[in-house]
């Protein structure tokens, strides 16, 4: 269990999985919130869970559900990307309720069992993502990361349009808060099952 | 991480600042001789969220500020007034500025460092590791206000991709 940001009062330097793991698991907890937060709205509302994650609110500007998918593929790809071949990138997922607790419960168990050593080995190699030459860190910093959270994000904004009550815009970073990591837990005990 | 605090935060908050810039200018690009930019401004995406203006200042608070508060300096107080799109624009580029100027060593330092938020006043005086600090809160918050200026200017019908704001991924 890591969702707890990284501090290191021993004076080591920060290393890629202490600063990227605890970025994956604070925002991926905080999307398990969301998911619960909605599936509450729908019982009560009688609107189907199934709505908000497919109605988009501007036109072109993927659905909650497309977001969230992404934010957890930002999780599993980007990093699989630094340890080897994942592959072609997927487009993101149309998923169902139930799919996206599952595919969100799947990220948090990857990102949990990535490996200190390897990753932070990988951080120091340089790849080439569309052109650009970067180091495995700058890639997961200054890429990866602000696009995980523009997702979560961004999938946040889209409920609270459409009334979801999503009140406090730091819920979505709570993975730290006891809320946020009994989610986590929750989540992870789902995804390791 | 070759240098470790230094590259989990200056980087990262400078390429976010410099995509909000380049939003910005398709804002004025797409605003045309009947609209004005400062129109997008004051559009909010969701309330109660505040408006384009005031995100953009809370995100240059976030990096900028934040920043000082680990490093142990005073915060800059922008004096609260409406701002204009050269505004915002000159605001934006003055975090850059300051982030810019920033030694290595001095911010790999600062990782020993703690924060205090909150006042005695009011009875919240809490204290954390400024890694904490950084990485919890201040950099998620941060793409958070960068993430609502651009779904705002989605919203106001501005022609903009993610790839405008965040690069290709």
């Amino acid at each position: 269990m890591s969702a707890r940001p990284p501090t290191r009062r021993d004076g080591t330097a920060l290393s890629l999985h202490d600063v990227a793991v605890a970025a994956y698991l604070r925002g991926l907890g905080g999307l398990v919130r969301v998911l619960e937060i909605v599936a509450d709205h729908a019982a009560s509302t009688g609107i189907p869970a199934a709505t908000f994650l497919a109605t988009p609110i501007v036109p072109g500007f993927l659905p909650f559900g497309l977001q969230a998918d992404a934010a957890c593929e930002h999780a599993r790809y980007d990093t699989a990307l630094l340890l080897g071949d994942p592959g072609a990138r997927p487009p993101p997922s149309v998923r169902t309720f139930d799919g996206l607790t599952a595919a969100t419960a799947s990220a948090i168990g990857l990102v949990e069992r990535l490996d200190r050593a390897a990753l932070d080995e990988a951080g120091g190699r340089l790849l080439v993502v569309n052109g650009e030459t970067v180091s495995g860190s700058d890639y997961l910093l200054q890429h990866s990361i602000p696009h995980f959270y523009f997702h979560l994000t961004a999938g946040t904004l889209i409920l609270r349009h459409l009334g979801v009550p999503l009140d406090d815009p730091d819920f979505l970073w709570a993975a730290g808060s006891e809320a946020g990591a009994a989610a986590v837990e929750r989540a992870s005990a789902g995804s390791t099952r | 991480m070759t240098h470790g605090f230094y590259d989990a935060t200056v980087p990262v908050y400078r390429r976010g600042l410099n995509g909000l810039l380049t939003l910005l200018a398709r804002a004025n690009e797409s605003s045309g001789p009947d609209a004005n930019p400062l129109d997008y401004l004051g559009s909010t995406a969701a309330e109660p969220l505040r408006p384009i203006s005031g995100q953009i200042v809370i995100s240059c608070h976030k990096a900028g500020n934040d920043m000082r508060r680990v490093l142990g300096r005073p915060v800059l107080n922008w004096p609260s007034v409406e701002l204009t799109f050269a505004g915002v624009n000159q605001r934006i580029h003055e975090t850059c500025d300051f982030l810019a100027g920033l030694g290595v060593d001095e911010v790999v330092q600062a990782q020993q460092a703690t924060v205090t938020l909150g006042s005695a006043a009011k009875g919240n005086l809490r204290t954390m590791p400024a890694t904490d600090f950084i990485l919890a809160r201040s950099l998620p918050q941060f793409f958070f206000h960068l993430t609502a200026v651009y779904v705002t200017l989605r919203q106001a019908g501005v022609k903009i991709g993610k790839p405008d704001f965040l690069g290709h991924l």
